[in-house]
This record gives structure tokens, sequence and C-alpha cells, in this order.
């Protein structure tokens, strides 16, 4: 991998991965590495430390914290924290909301959510999706009325990541219901706390409580919360997506997870010897890691070519999302295969994930990893709207 | 640090797409006989050469370029036996008065070259050399066989790789020589190939060679020929991404103009996504290409694991992509006048070349390191 990297890029690499692995709580990224729930304070105390290096939104613009770095620098200093079991700098701050508001909010917004945005005071979640409105989110009805004193919401989120530690929502909602599908929706920031907002938690397979259902009955919101222009939601949606989709590769975390598999499968009795031993098995990892290196590859190549051009999102960076996907899938899948028998008995408790026992050993944690990473294929724009917009974007089918 | 296509290799392709052109082979037929002496009168397969005999000192990214856009054309050309592998062997191994002694033909082309270094048998294990060279009055006398000669029907002197010493399998007492196709001895045996290829069979009986015609690699023959394997699969690499990229156009373009059930058959969600599944292959497939061919100046430990890989990765893509192009097409996709049909042919050759998907993957499950190191 050296080959490709300038020395400068080299010795960035260097300096963080110290950094990340002598101040980071060596508790907290024994978690993430195998695979447990994080507690809301985990992630606050993680992001803080990294904000107070201005590590937590690198590549914002640089009056709002950003370091100015080239996109291959981003790749690296993402790489790292994976890599090194870090956790991620909360996406909803940090990937979506928060270069929304750069790019479009008023001068008031930024300064107001954007500080706070990058050092995890407040905690966004996103309401995009809608029972009725998944893949075909522009089929959104949550709507957004004015009266005098301001927007009044009514409607359903679904499917919201960590409603249930979230400060603030981002919300697309509808406020011209005449008008054509995407063009009467607007983004709107609505305080957690208002009147009329319920957070309903959904169990996935995994027994964990991720995700959540929001409803909003009569909830006022104050005009200034409008990002940018009413019924002009839809394009920040597409901005924000495309930039989420260029991050979702999880090159770092997939290399990661290998690793895990590698060192398990050593540790892991079979036969006269380990799992490792089995050439079945080495062959079958090996043509996941193939994959990998290839994937790093094309990423690499799609952000060299952006940094010598206008740093528009490249439609082909939906390459990424779809075979990055699949490549953490398939690290999951190794874990899973790993942990064998030893991968049936789940652990962990419904009622209170983040209480999963301390003991609680990796084959037990497996399943629920496996289980869970079937999110990745669906979110962010599933991998077959990814293929809709290759075929058109790129192929012109 | 991440390459980037210099001025150069930009004309280079330039270059190369309007001599296709010129020769007649942009849209439809093969690569015609004459495109080797075309090439050389433009000093193109001089790549491998150094500069003082005249030749281009071309770098391995340059090579790759012309071997990329050879490989969206069918057709065989001496260009991947004689102006990568042979040249670049014989730059490394040949003492100043042999190079001398060739450099004439090699630069203007009445020289090819075809490395014989494979043999019956041994599949893809390039130290199992059988064929021997005895000591006989101050020369030596080869004899043996080699198979799967690249270029070999069209070459005027082969590279062979025949034993002074060791057995069969062993890495050492491996030598290398310059045989040329006309002395007696050499029996040269093509064989037919649908695809157009112009490899050939050797039959070496008792050939007198000097003293003078050993290649002198200074005992590191098995480095050479190890690193020859090496430069073998990334220039084929190179080509086999050619071939990807006009496989994957052909098929778009294929899909909107072939009409079924009142529309084109691009407009179906189904085909879409096996196009866009072949299109995602064949961008990873070029990523790993340039991978293998910038690590070709690494480690030689780095560099042939680097390289299986990259192998058996490119073999699954070539076949993902040569399949689903012939899917998308149908019919007309398997017929032999197809271009879609003679670049899967190319495509399926690539995956048994240099090493098959088994062998990759079985060295590299032997390797205790993980190629994302490297």
């Amino acid at each position: 991998m050296n080959s490709v990297f300038s020395a400068k890029d080299i010795a960035l690499r260097t300096e963080l991965r110290e950094f990340f692995r002598t101040q980071i709580p060596e508790d907290i990224r024994n978690k993430v590495s195998a695979g447990r729930p994080l507690t809301k304070k985990d992630y606050v105390v993680s992001q803080q430390i990294l904000n107070a290096q201005g590590l937590a939104v690198p590549h914002w613009p640089q009056e709002w914290g950003g370091k100015g770095w080239s996109g291959v620098q981003l790749y690296i200093y993402t790489e790292e924290l994976q890599r090194n079991s870090v956790p991620l700098p909360l996406q909803f701050n940090c990937y979506m909301i928060g270069p929304v508001i750069a790019a479009f909010g008023s001068e008031a917004q930024k300064h107001r959510f954007l500080p706070r945005a990058a050092n995890l005071d407040d905690w966004w979640c996103q309401g995009f999706s809608e029972p009725g409105a998944g893949s075909d989110l522009a089929s959104l009805r949550t709507s957004a009325v004015r009266t005098a004193d301001g927007y009044l919401v009514n409607g359903q989120k679904a499917w919201t990541t960590y409603a249930q530690y979230a400060d603030w929502i981002f919300c697309l909602v509808r406020t011209d219901t005449t008008a054509k599908k995407q063009a009467g929706i607007s983004m709107v920031l609505i305080d957690m706390k208002s009147p009329g907002v319920t957070v309903r938690p959904v169990i996935t397979v995994d027994g964990r409580h991720e995700v959540n259902e929001v409803f909003f009955d009569n909830v006022l919101v104050p005009f200034d919360n409008l990002v940018g222009e009413e019924n002009r939601g839809w394009d920040y949606a597409k901005f924000l997506l495309a930039n989420e989709r260029s991050g979702i590769a999880r090159i770092g975390l997939s290399k990661e997870r290998m690793e895990r598999v590698r060192r398990l499968a050593k540790q892991t009795p079979c036969g006269e010897g380990s799992l490792w031993d089995s050439e079945a098995f080495r062959q079958r990892y090996i043509s996941v890691e193939l994959e990998l290196k290839a994937l790093e590859h094309t990423q690499i190549g799609i952000l060299s070519r952006q940094d010598g051009s206008d740093g528009k999102p490249d439609p082909a960076s939906s390459i990424l999302k779809v075979r990055g996907s699949r490549l953490q899938q398939a690290a999951t899948d190794l874990l899973l295969e790993v942990a064998g028998p030893e991968g049936l008995r789940t652990l962990t408790s419904i009622a209170d994930p983040c209480q999963c026992p301390e003991t609680e050993d990796e084959p037990a944690l497996a399943i629920a990893t496996y289980l869970n990473f079937r999110k990745v294929s669906i979110y962010g724009g599933s991998n077959e709207i990814q293929r809709n917009i290759i075929a058109k974007t790129i192929l012109e089918l | 640090m991440i390459a980037f296509p210099t001025d150069e290799q930009r004309m280079l392709e330039a270059t190369l797409v309007s001599m296709i052109a010129d020769l007649g082979a942009a849209d439809a037929g093969d690569l015609p006989l004459e495109t080797w002496a075309t090439m050389a009168a433009t000093g193109l397969q001089t790549l491998a050469l150094p500069e003082n005999i005249g030749g281009l000192a071309g770098s391995y990214a340059d090579m790759a370029v012309v071997m990329r856009e050879l490989g969206k054309v069918p057709g065989d050309t001496s260009y991947f036996p004689s102006a990568v592998l042979g040249s670049s062997l014989l730059a490394k191994t040949a003492r100043p008065e042999q190079l001398e002694a060739l450099a004439a033909g090699l630069l203007d082309g009445t020289v090819i070259l075809a490395p014989a270094l494979a043999e019956p048998g041994a599949r893809y294990d390039p130290f199992c050399v059988a064929t021997r060279a005895s000591a006989r009055s101050g020369g030596f006398a080869l004899t043996g066989l080699k198979s799967l000669v690249p270029g070999g029907a069209l070459a005027t002197h082969f590279i062979v790789a025949a034993r002074v010493a060791g057995a069969k399998t062993e890495r050492d007492g491996i030598a290398l020589f310059l045989v040329p196709a006309s002395i007696p001895g050499v029996q040269v045996k093509p064989y037919p190939a649908t695809d157009g290829s112009q490899d050939a069979d050797l039959c070496l009986q008792d050939v007198c060679l000097d003293a003078a015609a050993r290649l002198d690699a200074s005992a590191r023959e098995a480095d050479e020929i190890a690193f020859a394997n090496d430069l073998a699969i990334a220039m084929l690499a190179a080509e086999a991404t050619g071939a990807m990229d006009a496989v994957c156009e052909l098929t778009v373009d294929y899909l909107k103009v072939r009409k079924q059930f009142g529309t084109s058959i691009g407009s179906f969600q189904v085909l879409q996504h096996m196009a866009v599944d072949m299109y995602m292959d064949v961008e990873q497939a070029r990523a790993m290409t340039d991978y293998a061919i910038a690590m070709l100046d690494a480690e030689p430990e780095d560099r042939t694991m680097a390289l299986l890989g990259a192998k058996a990765f490119l073999n699954s893509a070539a076949q993902r992509i040569g399949e689903t192009a012939v899917q998308l097409h149908g019919a007309i996709g398997m017929t032999h006048e197809s271009r879609v049909g003679r670049l899967f042919q190319r495509l399926t050759r690539f995956r048994l070349r240099y090493g098959d998907t088994n062998h990759c993957l079985s060295i590299l499950a032997g390797i205790d390191r993980s190629i994302l190191e490297i």
C-alpha cells in the first residue's frame, strides 16, 4: 500500500495512528473492535478528544474547523480511524447535516449549530425515510404547514438511527402538496424536545436497539429552522447523500475486521490444528481480501481524480457503496464462520443492549454483527438504487 | 505515488488508436499480421530496450498503455512476446556485445523474440525445466521440449530456459540461451487457434550453440525468470483490461440499439443491473491492473505476492465480464465473427495464462501475510 502514497501522506498516517492509539481510551476502542454496542457517552468522549485536535471534522470548510486536506489525505484519516477502532465521528453530525448547513444554512444556523455538531454537544439524527418512503424517498408525506408562529409538522419518520440519543433531527418535510413529488420538499431542523415529538424503539434482528420510529404530532418549528430555501430540500438531500456515499465503502473497517478474522481463526481449534489450517477457509478469506484490495485502489483512483478536478462527487462513488457494503458483509460472514457453533449463543439483552455483560465473548457477538450488517446494503440508497444511478448517469441506459 | 497518465502516455494511446484505425481494425476485423511491421516503423517495439542501443527505454506503465490498446482489438501480434517479455528479458540478461549484435534487427523489427520458458506438464511452475543444455566442444547442445511459446510461430529468435545443472524442478541450475529459429535441430510447431494467436511448441534436438549464445545473468537466472513471470501477468492484465473496456462498451451500446418487445432491451432493469455489475468489475479490474504494474518495481517477495493476488482477482473479473457480455448479447455474442465473442476468447485465454485462479490462491494461502499490507 505504501507504494502509492507520498512521503508526506505516510507521515500523516503515522502521526494520526499514534494519536488515535494513545489518546482514544482503550476500552472504547476494544468495544468497537469486538462489535460491542457503545454507550452515548463513549461516542461523546471519543469525538470530543478528536475535536480538540481538529480531527472530528477535517473535511469541513476551513472556517468551520476543516483542515483543507486533499481527498487522499482524508482517506488516510478515515482509514486510520477505522483500523484503530476509533468510533467514527457521528455520521449524522459530521458527514450529513454539518456539510449541508455549511453549504446552504444561514449564518445564524452556522454559528448556532456547527461548533456544537463538531463537538457532539448536539446529537443529530436523520429524518428522511418514512413507512411509505424508503428507496422512493420523494414519496414522503410528513407535512409542514405554515402558521403565524412557524411550521406545524405532522407525520412519521422510520428507521431513525439513535433517535433515542438525539437532541436534534434534520427532516425532509412536504411544504407544497400541489407541486410534483421532489419539488415540494423542504429540509427543517427540529428540536427533539419540542412538544409533540415521540420516539418509539424498534428492535432489529440482532436484538439491539439502534433504530426508532419518530412521530410528529402538531410540532411547531420556528421559520429560522428552515435550511436554505423552502421547497429546495430535495437538492440538499441529494448533496447530503452524495457526500455520504463517498465515505460509505468503509475500507478501513473491513480491513480491521479481516485482521480479526485472521487472528481469531488462528486461535480457533479445528480438527488437529486451527481453523486457519483449513486451506478451504484460507482461500475464501483471501478472495475477500483481494476484493478489498481492488476496492481500495478503486477508491484511491476516484479520490485522486477528484483532487485533480472541481471536487464534485464522482458518480463512480456508487461503486464504492455497492462493492464496499458487500465486502463489509462478507467480512462479518467470515466472522460468523469463525464463531461456528459458539456463535449460536447470543447473549445480547434485548431490554438494554448496552448493558451486555463484559464477559460476552467474541463468538457470541459475531452473529449479532452479521445480522446487523445486512443494513449496509439497504441504507444510504439501497444497492439496487445505486445500480439504477450508475445505469442512468454513467452508462446512459 | 499514484500514477497518473503522463503526457507521453496520452500521446502513446492516441498513436495506437490511430494506428489500429489505419490498419482497418478499429470497429471490426482482427489486427493483421503487418501490425508488427507498422509498429516497428514507429519504434514502439523498443520500449523495453535501453537508450544506448537506440531503444526508447520506456517504463512498464508505458508498455501497459500499448498492451491495453492492443487488447481492445482481436488478433495476436508479436508485441507481448517480443517487445515486452523477450526484449525486457534480453535487456536484463544479455551482455553488451550480445545486445549490440541484435540491436539493428530489434530496432527495425526484423528480429522478433519469443521467450521459450514453459514446458509440457509444468502447469504454472516456471522452474520446472527438463530441457538440458549439455557442454559440447566449447559450447552447448540443447535437447528438450518447450511448450506454449507465446508468438512462437512468428519468432526469429527464442530465449530458451534450459538446465545446466540440477533436477527438473530446482530453482537453481537454469540457464538462458538465445536460439535462432532457423538453426538445425529447432523444430517450431505452431498450433491452430480460433482466436488467431500465434503460439507454438518447440522441439529442440541436439541444437548446437556457441558458448556466446548463453545469456549472462550472473547466476540470477531464476530471479529473472520469476520477474518475467510477474511481468507477463502485469502486461497481460493490461491487455485484458483493454479487452474488458471494449467488451463493456460494446455491450452497453448493444443494449441501446437492440430492440425486443417493442423497446430497446437496455430499458429493462434486470439487464441494466447486469451491465452495471459488469461496469463495476471493469473499473475495479483497471484499479487492480494499475496496482499490479506499480508493484513490478517492488521487492521480489512483495512483487510476486501482489501479482499473484492481482491475477486471481482479474481472472474472476475476466470471467464475469466475458460471460455477462455474451449473455447480454444473446446468441450473436457467441459467433466467431462478433467482436465481443472474439474478445471473450481473449479473456478466457487470459485466465489460463501465467496462473489460473486455483494456482494463485493455493500459493497465496501458503503465505502467512496479508496482501492488504503491500
